[in-house]
């Protein structure tokens, strides 16, 4: 059992155990105020440990997929988005969203390790300071990502695959056991790009379960980025392994 | 030059011009660094001006001014917070709209009545040199409060500055943590305002942060640095009006503005050399 101090979610570990990390129910979703759907009837099962790309052009509803897993979004009825086997009213506290790198102000005058520590917070609560064992969590998430010897640079210092290295430490330390990445290779060169997805490779060997958005149709072709793609455009248009999924007329209706 | 420091002190105007202007500094300089983090300048300007119809209002009905100018600020705050909350106005929209609204308000309310310009020139430029006991506990207290608090929040306003969709994640309270960041800049303007004018107030929230912005990128630094630098512009910018002889309030946003010019040009200069040394 682990305590939450911010939100006073009390969390079961054993829910973790449960076969699927994301469990979609014919979810539609309309922005308030917008006539047409943002998203139609998807339904999908995640289970845990599974790698999945998220594709599809602009405007294809995968940002808010992404936000309604990650609670940020109220789901339309209860129930229709579960994670972990329960529905996502609250944040879930095992749930990271790194948001596109634009949202964040990156000039903030914060260290990496500053970054890294955030992912603590919602252990740590009011009116406490980081215990030891924050540091110690810390530290062992900026070794995983290589970032350890930057620890005391400001965030903006960073190049943009080192930034993006720096946020899956703070999920790290946040004990996430749930990824989801909204167009983390947006604006990479190639080699920050094979470095990221290095890494979440390396993290869904043990045990992560990553849902990636993008729409960097070649990576995710040469099967880097995931096993499994689930082609959107407001719909699921395909869900199967990328040479499955990607098929001409797949991609065909998916950016028509 | 003791003496040149000390003389002053032996008068009693001086003397509470200079605690009232330290306290507001202290308080300003504080704040100050979250305001320009959050890119919240124009909202402390907004409301630093939507003051004045709340004020003249008290000042016409013979109420407390620093009520009827903290109900305004407020009303303003709550305004253009509800205003561009969904997205469908930016925030310096909603801001300009609403404070040269209030403004104008005030400003036609007060035309109505005689004293016009001089009581409107107080009110923009303080009566630094004529704070009253009140207003000097008033601000010692709220200063205080503020400081502690910032010191007790500091982690969750620097989370939820910088990234307030993963604060939201961790259950962060996003939006009272905002709100309550409005709040105490709508009450450490409107003690301000009364005390050193409003537009030392503003200037005092803005450029010592935006100074110590360019120096330094460690925020606990950033906001020693911000407070350092508005007690510098206090001091020097009060002592210098008492021996030239020049409106108190101009002369300490002059020695913010200086500062922060020095610093930026500093920085500039050894980032120039650096990169050619490269």
């Amino acid at each position: 059992m682990a305590r939450f101090p911010y939100t006073s979610h009390v969390h079961n570990d054993a829910l973790t155990a449960s076969a699927h990390a994301i469990c979609l129910e014919a979810l539609t979703y309309t922005y308030p105020g917008r006539p047409a759907e943002a998203l139609l009837d998807v339904s999908a099962c995640i289970r845990q440990g599974e790698r999945v790309a998220l594709l599809g052009p602009n405007g294809a509803g995968k940002s808010t997929l992404l936000k309604l897993v990650a609670g940020l979004l109220p789901s339309p009825t209860p129930g229709a988005v579960r994670v972990f086997e329960t529905p996502v009213d609250t944040c879930h506290p095992h749930t990271a969203y790194l948001a596109q790198r634009a949202e964040v102000d990156l000039r903030f005058p914060v260290s990496v390790r500053d970054v890294v520590m955030m992912g603590r917070y919602s252990g740590v609560g009011w009116f406490a300071r980081p215990a030891r064992a924050d540091h110690a969590a810390v530290d062992e998430a900026l070794r995983r990502v290589d970032l350890l010897p930057l620890a005391g640079r400001a965030i903006g210092d960073l190049s943009g695959g080192q930034q993006q290295r720096a946020f899956l430490a703070r999920a790290l330390a946040q004990q996430a056991r749930l990824l989801l990445l909204d167009e983390p290779l947006a604006g990479l060169d190639v080699r920050s790009q094979q470095s990221v997805l290095a890494l979440l490779r390396g993290l869904q060997q043990e045990g992560m379960t990553i849902v990636v958005s993008t729409h960097d149709l070649a990576s995710v072709l040469a099967g880097d980025v995931a096993e499994r793609v689930i082609l959107l455009n407001r719909r699921i248009i395909a869900d199967a392994a990328p040479d499955e999924a990607l098929r001409a007329e797949r991609l065909r209706e998916a950016y028509a | 030059m003791l003496d040149a420091l000390l003389s002053p002190l032996a008068l009693g105007f001086f003397r509470q011009a200079l605690v009232g202007g330290l306290l507001v500094a202290v308080v300003c300089g504080t704040l100050g660094v979250f305001v320009v983090l959050r890119g919240m300048e124009y909202i402390g300007d907004a409301i630093a001006h939507s003051v004045l119809p709340g004020v003249v209002v008290a000042y016409l009905l013979q109420g407390s001014l620093f009520l009827g100018g903290l109900v305004s600020a407020l009303i303003t705050a709550a305004v253009i917070n509800a205003l561009s909350r969904d997205g469908r106005l930016r925030d310096s929209t909603a801001i300009g709209v609403v404070f040269t609204g209030a403004l104008a308000l005030g400003v036609l309310v007060l035309s109505a009545t005689r004293s016009y310009a001089r009581d409107l020139a107080s009110l923009l430029f303080g009566n630094t040199l004529g704070i009253s006991i009140q207003d000097m506990w008033l601000i010692a207290a709220l200063t205080v409060v503020i400081v502690v608090a910032v010191w007790l929040f500091f982690k969750e306003l620097v989370a939820t500055a910088f990234d307030p969709t993963h604060a939201r994640k961790l259950g962060l309270p996003v939006n009272a943590v905002r709100g309550g960041l409005m709040f105490a800049l709508a009450l450490t303007i409107v003690a301000g305002a009364q005390a050193v004018g409003v537009l030392m107030v503003t200037a005092l929230l803005i450029t010592p942060a935006a100074t110590a912005s360019t120096l330094t990128h460690r925020l606990p630094r950033m906001v020693a640095l911000s407070i350092g630098t508005a007690v510098f512009s206090v001091v020097i910018g009060l002592y210098g009006s008492y021996y030239l002889n020049v409106v108190p309030g101009a002369a300490v946003v002059l020695v913010a503005a200086l500062c922060f010019l020095a610093a930026y040009l500093g920085t500039h200069l050894r980032r120039g050399r650096a990169s050619n040394a490269v």
